[in-house]
């Protein structure tokens, strides 16, 4: 889908925790988040903690929207 | 008796479901599981002495660790052979398989590149699971369907290679009855290069003898495929094309950014009846004046993951509450008022690729610049 939607023309962050998956694919820009079943979040942090960390995680991921070419 | 080790996840193993995905590498004695039908069918010439089995998640999140650990516990049961799975259409189950035999070896004589143990290794997936394209080259790999319903019917055609690996003859060079694949690249002689021995294609090219040139093939071919008619090429081409990247968002202050997720993140109740496998379609929803995504108003369905922490607040999975307090602030332009969903688990490639088409139909209609898409 990443692929697909960097192919309209869109520059699309792929966040997911099976990288490889998504390197196989052919997407562009793949950020690895927190873990599998999460990963904007971590519920072991407390609620604060948990949204600092999910800011974070989404600037990073803005930052790879703006990246102008990602190719090796 | 030949000895050989058993990998499976949590769950073949019997340890739990999606809940107990995070467990971490293990060992139990004997044949576990789908092992004990293994172990009916492939009589007293071989034994299963150890199930070793880890957590999906865990392989997922720790592959080196995990992979170093399971290669211990796998030496200390000093087998003669590896079989991982049936891994079935299950993307970190086959992961996992793929990284375990890739590291303990290979077809017999010819371990996998970068292997640190050099047993013979056997696994088995359906040839859409992401796990098949990493070692398909390197490591024999049974076919199976995407759905443990045809177990059966995998264990016996395994049962059938690993007493053919096993044997004497398939470490014997030039044998040409055997399962000799002792020539470079795993491109055997005398072993058809996949289908006949049930195995996925490796993707090697294997010489044979046909009646007909080339020249009349091409044509034919060509005749085939002009009138529109059914055709098989004789060089598949790898299914997947590159693509070159979109120009980045120059000015995220100014900058509309949709978000589409994988996760199955659906209003309770799932009233576009979003699939939990097999995803064959998407569902869009309004965000309105949603400062966050509610535990309340919200649910996965995804059938691939540990829901629990999404369920218990889905701004994990698509960071709305985050996303309004960068707007608020300036630092994005804004939000298109549109999230996407579907569940990405046994999902084709072309089914997510035609979703993605339509999604970025209606993006573009928009004038979205970017997209969040995240994935369990």
């Amino acid at each position: 889908m990443a692929k697909e939607l960097e192919r309209a023309g869109i520059p699309t962050v792929h966040v997911t925790n099976l990288v490889s998956v998504s390197e196989n694919t052919g997407a562009k820009r793949i950020m690895s988040g927190r873990a599998i079943p999460h990963v904007f979040g971590d519920p072991s942090l407390d609620a604060d903690e948990e949204r600092r960390l999910r800011r974070r995680l989404v600037e990073q991921a803005l930052d790879m929207l703006r990246e102008q070419d990602n190719a090796p | 008796m030949k000895r050989i080790v058993h990998y499976v996840n949590q769950f073949f193993a019997g340890l739990g479901g999606e809940e107990s995905a995070g467990l971490p590498p293990g060992v139990l004695e004997g044949a576990v599981g789908p092992g004990r039908l293994l172990q009916t069918l492939l009589g007293e010439g071989a034994g299963i002495v150890a199930t070793v089995y880890c957590g999906d998640d865990h392989f997922s999140e720790n592959e080196e660790e995990a992979t170093a650990r399971l290669l211990d516990l796998v030496k200390e049961a000093e087998p003669d052979l590896l079989f991982a799975g049936p891994a079935f259409g299950s993307g970190r189950y086959g992961l996992a398989c793929a990284g375990l035999c890739r590291a303990a070896g290979g077809w017999p004589g010819t371990p996998a590149v970068g292997a640190e143990l050099s047993i013979p290794v056997l696994t088995a997936m359906s040839p859409s699971n992401p796990g098949a394209d990493l070692i398909r080259r390197d490591i024999p790999v049974v076919a199976t369907g995407e759905s443990s319903g045809d177990m059966r019917a995998v264990l016996e055609r395994s049962a059938v290679l690993i007493a053919k690996m096993l044997s004497a003859e398939a470490a014997a060079p030039g044998n040409e009855e055997g399962l000799d694949i002792s020539s470079t690249a795993g491109i055997a002689r005398g072993v058809a290069p996949g289908g006949e021995e049930g195995l996925l294609p490796r993707g090697g090219r294997w010489n044979t003898r046909v009646s007909r040139r080339a020249a009349e093939r091409a044509v034919d071919l060509l005749l085939a495929k002009l009138a529109g008619g059914p055709m098989e090429t004789e060089i598949p081409l790898p299914p997947f094309q590159e693509i070159d990247p979109a120009p980045g968002i120059r000015d995220l202050g100014h900058a509309k950014v949709a978000l589409v997720t994988t996760g199955g993140l659906v209003p309770r109740g799932n009233p576009d009846g979003i699939k939990s496998y097999l995803s064959t379609h998407f569902g869009a929803y309004h965000l309105e004046s949603r400062e966050q995504l509610a535990a309340d108003d919200f649910e996965s369905v995804h059938g691939g993951f540990f829901t629990a922490a999404v369920n218990e607040d889905p701004n994990r999975l698509i960071p709305l509450d985050v996303l309004r307090d960068a707007v608020r602030e300036g630092s994005l332009g804004g939000l298109h008022e549109y999230f996407y969903s579907t569940t990405g688990n046994g999902t084709p490639v072309e089914t997510a690729a035609d979703m993605a088409r339509d999604i970025a139909a209606s993006l573009e209609e928009d004038s979205v610049d970017g997209v969040i898409l995240t994935s369990a």
